[in-house]
């Protein structure tokens, strides 16, 4: 047991300390805190809610058909997130029958064919906008060269099935602001990849393929 | 009386200053052993396996653009290496802590990508037009461009400029604080004459400054958890949190320094022998 004496001493050590912390807290407060603030407000976008994720299989973990009279309820499927496989595309008569990813990055591109996903005006199937999906030429979409105008294109997701009828093709430069129209509210298919086929290098044209909506439940944001 | 008490108040602001200064001492130090030395930026880059990561990401970009350009993953993917990475990534600190603005150039990548496709094409009895020239050139130019925008410490173009600043402040403040700390403790000396309430001030201030670096360490945690910072690359994430882990670390070290010194004074006045010796020596 401690004497009195020896209670004072640790009750010293320990109150004399802390004392001496928050004076020196307060010190570095108030002269770091002009310097400090105009920079706070930038740690909201610095920091993200969650650990980074890795990208998930939405396709494979939860295929399922959940639409109801022609239509999807948002809340009911979880919209994909960049990275996520979230279906398989594929078009009969040709060799294109790949995963279809969220995004169109390398990593995407490596993997099946990507979602371009940078642009307000365009979205995923059933979102009444432009789907805009990228594949590489020599290896998941170098079936396109076989596409003709009526050939039916079926996108499997892990919210519904959709079909879009080929209406147009062409071969256009990559800058060519023409090629693709992200305005549009009427759902609608544009396929590319690099041109030719059997190109070497960096090469500046691709090769789009036009499709409308044919069939697939649309997603109602509303309920 | 009142000279007595006047005596311990100003023992007791002693004691204050000294620890403010042990905590400038130490903050110090922790920026000089951290931000201001290019070692512990390459320890860092080779804890994190930031090369590895590079490597992987650069050879992922590589293998798509060979899937655009005509070219297996194999072929793409040949011209680089961890070890290569790892080399060019520490000249890019070197050059950092220079202060040189400027990412490096690495015109050899391009030179040993534009002869794999030759090497490949001519396997492939493809004859090389000046159309595929062309395209081979931008294809291996776009490779060196990753590469080098990889292979790089991030934000360097801000950083570089600061760095040799930031080194001499360090330096200056590092021996301003440890000559203000040693006359604090004379000073400390001369005004009291107790042996046993020297040391105690002393504890105090030691004290203080360990209990500063432990809730440096426990607020980073809680108000900046590093992990869930926005930052890609993936090369450049997994570094920049190995790197603010371990400046929190030597933070926490320099806490535990303080807080065994601190022990150890406390045990030496606890013993009998001590207590003998300078019961005698007081003046």
């Amino acid at each position: 047991m401690l004497d009195k004496t020896q209670k004072t001493t640790v009750a010293q050590y320990v109150f004399i300390p802390i004392l001496f912390l928050a004076i020196t807290l307060t010190l570095l407060f108030f002269t770091a805190k002009p310097v400090v603030e105009p920079y706070l407000s930038l740690a909201n976008y610095l920091f993200v809610d969650l650990p980074h994720a890795q990208p998930a299989d939405l396709f494979s973990d939860l295929s399922q058909n959940i639409a109801k009279n022609g239509k999807v309820s948002r809340s009911a499927f979880e919209y994909p997130d960049k990275g996520d496989l979230y279906g398989q595309i594929t078009i009969e008569g040709t060799s294109v029958d790949a995963p279809l990813y969220y995004g169109d990055s390398n990593r995407e591109l490596n993997r099946g064919v990507g979602t371009y996903a940078d642009d307000a005006g365009v979205g995923i199937p059933g979102d009444h906008k432009t789907v805009l999906l990228a594949g590489h030429c020599s290896t998941f979409f170098n079936g396109l060269q076989d596409v003709q105008i009526g050939d039916i294109v079926s996108v499997r997701t892990h919210y519904g099935e959709y079909t879009y009828r080929v209406q147009d093709m062409g071969i256009k430069d990559y800058r060519d602001p023409t090629a693709y129209d992200f305005s549009k509210t009427e759902e609608n298919l544009i396929l590319y990849t690099c041109y030719p086929f059997t190109a070497l290098g960096f090469v500046k044209e691709r090769y789009f393929i036009y499709g409308e909506y044919a069939s697939g439940p649309m997603i109602d944001y509303e309920s | 009386m009142n000279k007595t008490k006047a005596k311990n108040r100003l023992s007791l602001f002693l004691s204050y200053f000294l620890s403010l200064m042990l905590t400038l001492l130490m903050c110090s130090a922790v920026v000089g052993m951290t931000l201001c030395n290019s070692s512990f930026c390459k320890t860092q880059i080779l804890k994190s396996g930031f090369s590895q990561v590079v490597c992987t990401e650069l050879k992922e970009n590589y293998e798509s653009y060979g899937a655009a350009g005509g070219f297996d993953k194999q072929v793409m993917t040949s011209f680089i290496s961890e070890g290569q990475i790892q080399t060019d990534m520490f000249a890019a600190v070197d050059s950092l802590y220079r202060g040189e603005r400027e990412l490096l150039q690495h015109p050899e990548i391009k030179d040993a990508a534009l002869k794999t496709f030759e090497t490949d094409l001519k396997k492939r009895n493809i004859t090389v037009t000046e159309n595929i020239k062309e395209g081979l050139n931008q294809l291996a130019d776009g490779c060196r461009l990753d590469y080098e925008s990889y292979v790089s410490v991030m934000m360097s173009g801000y950083i570089a400029p600061l760095v040799p600043k930031v080194n001499r402040l360090a330096i200056a403040s590092l021996a301003f604080f440890s000559v203000a700390s040693i006359f604090t403790v004379l000073l400390l000396f001369k005004t009291e004459r107790d042996w046993e309430k020297r040391i105690s001030d002393i504890v105090y201030a030691l004290i203080a400054t360990a209990a500063f670096c432990f809730l440096l360490v426990l607020a980073g945690k809680m108000f900046f958890p590093i992990e869930r910072i926005n930052v890609s690359p993936k090369s450049a994430y997994v570094f920049l949190v190995q790197y603010v882990a371990s400046v929190f670390q030597a933070v926490l070290y320099f806490g535990i320094i303080n807080t065994i010194l601190a022990a150890a004074f406390i045990i030496t006045t606890k013993t009998k022998r001590f207590q003998k010796y300078y019961s005698q020596r007081n003046f």
